[in-house]
């Protein structure tokens, strides 16, 4: 059975690609990329509403007896939320926001995280409660999870101006939201 | 020539019509059903082999088929809106009786097959094949067959951008152009002709349990290759034609197939790069037209399409069939 099966996969042909893309690396156009930690186009108007929540919770975390200047800055948690599944996918799990000092954040996953396998899917935060087939310049992307991202407690860090919305996971190619995440006051 | 199960009739002038109207039908009948077949809108083509050729009797056809969507029919079976998506796929199929009544060899599959995302990326190339066999059970009152085919992995289930750019990859990992897997369908197909007034009429099922395997490869991206849950398959399918000078040239075919997994049901292990209706998780519930035309010397045309109203990770759009087909 195995020199049949190996004829056949022997016989079978590789298909060919055509990148139909507008210029190289436009599945990133129409969107802010902050991997590496570089904000490059993120418009710098802000939410009034999302400032007072970063500032509430900054004063919230503030411990009272400051840390000397060259120690490394608090973490502070600024928002949470839980993933729910969008477009019939699965997804589940919380995330936070930290606040790393100045316009560095983290978005942390729990460990009880789960988002659907799909091709491509990006993580990324945005304040539209609905994306739709095509992403925005206010969109942040964060990272393109690999298959071990999928799961389970992550890390990434980025440059924010504004406490965003909604951290989001989607899949690029086509356009189709496969989880979201409202993110709260703790 | 294939014997059909028409009911005897008279002519107004007393003389039997039958022999003149089997002739006629058969043919006729004939070939409409294995064209129909061969240009159904399943990713593997439903057939009506109910009817086993005769030894040396060949049917063979041509079709290009055509899926514009922009919207998906995603895991939950809702309808989400996606980027624009295209598929073209040149399609063949043919078949050969063997030996009377009890074999009939068949094949099938995409010549070529090519997906685009708009403004994205493109794959084209080779798509599965599949071979089969089909034998008669019953010639009377209606027909009745088995039959066994075998869905070889031919396309690319894994397309490689074959360059190191990640966002490219991407997207070619979502235009597969084959399943990947070695897959065996069981079927059994029924079929009966019958003739009222100046009308003639077929009607044709089949039912199969489509039993998959593990895809040789799948992009990285998904974190390897799930094994693809069985299904059942079915169709039930209607042709009509009026019995008149011109008009008997033209068949008017309606169906419904479907295609419903039952391994493993609740699992969700669906995933959007199974979308064209390749791999796991593929569901529908389709209706289809068609109008095939007989132009003579044994060729025909036929043009259709095939709607779904219930369906998962397939493409939420019509498909558009053109097919030319000859026998003798």
């Amino acid at each position: 059975m195995r020199w049949v099966l190996t004829s056949f996969v022997l016989f079978a042909c590789d298909a060919r690609f055509s990148d139909l893309r507008p210029d190289e690396g436009s599945l990133d156009s129409g969107m802010n990329v902050v991997d590496g930690g570089v904000d490059t186009n993120r418009d710098a108007s802000r939410d009034l509403e999302d400032a007072a929540l970063e500032d509430a919770a900054l004063e919230d975390a503030a411990p009272e007896d400051a840390a000397p200047e060259d120690a490394t800055p608090a973490v502070t948690v600024v928002a949470t939320g839980s993933f729910e599944g969008r477009g019939g996918y699965d997804a589940s799990g919380r995330v936070t926001l930290e606040h790393l000092g100045g316009d560095r954040y983290a978005l942390v996953t729990s460990d009880d995280f789960a988002t659907a396998a799909v091709p491509s899917p990006v993580l990324l935060v945005s304040d539209r409660d609905a994306l739709g087939s095509r992403l925005q310049p206010s969109d942040v992307r964060i990272a393109t999870l690999s298959a071990s991202q999928l799961r389970g407690a992550q890390r990434f860090e980025l440059t924010l101006t504004s406490i965003p919305a909604y951290p989001w996971v989607y899949c690029e190619p086509f356009g189709v939201e496969t989880a979201r995440a409202r993110l709260e006051a703790p | 020539m294939p014997r059909l199960s028409f009911p005897r009739r008279q002519t107004r002038a007393g003389r039997p019509a039958i022999a003149t109207c089997l002739r006629r039908v058969a043919h006729t009948t004939f070939v409409v059903l294995a064209l129909v077949a061969a240009s159904a809108s399943t990713p593997t083509p439903t057939h009506a082999q109910a009817w086993i050729r005769d030894p040396g009797h060949t049917y063979a056809q041509l079709s290009y088929r055509l899926i514009r969507a922009d919207r998906l029919y995603a895991p939950s079976g809702d309808v989400i809106d996606i980027r624009p998506y295209r598929q073209h796929a040149l399609g063949f199929y043919g078949e050969v009786g063997v030996v009377d009544r009890w074999l009939m060899v068949n094949a099938s599959g995409d010549l070529w097959r090519r997906q685009v995302l708009v403004d994205q990326g493109a794959t084209s190339g080779l798509g599965d094949l599949r071979v089969g066999l089909w034998s008669g059970l019953l010639e009377a009152p209606f027909r009745l067959a088995f039959g066994l085919e075998v869905g070889l992995p031919t396309g690319d289930p894994a397309p490689r951008v074959g360059e190191d750019d990640a966002g490219a990859q991407a997207i070619a990992d979502v235009l597969p152009t084959g399943d990947g897997e070695v897959d065996v369908h069981v079927r059994l197909a029924a079929g009966h002709g019958v003739s009222y007034r100046r009308t003639q009429q077929y009607v044709t099922g089949d039912v199969g349990y489509w039993i998959r395997n593990t895809p040789r490869d799948a992009p990285e991206s998904l974190g390897g290759a799930p094994a693809i849950r069985d299904q059942l398959s079915f169709r039930v399918e209607t042709g009509w034609k009026i019995d008149r000078p011109v008009l008997e040239r033209f068949w008017i075919v309606a169906r419904v197939t479907g295609l419903l997994v039952v391994q493993d049901r609740d699992a969700s292990t669906a995933s959007v790069a199974r979308f064209a209706g390749l791999g796991d998780g593929v569901e529908y519930v389709s209706f289809g037209l068609e109008l095939a035309a007989h132009l003579g010397a044994g060729v025909n045309l036929s043009f259709g399409m095939d709607g779904a109203f219930h369906a998962q990770n397939v493409p939420a759009a019509p498909q558009w069939k053109l097919g030319l087909s000859w026998e003798r």
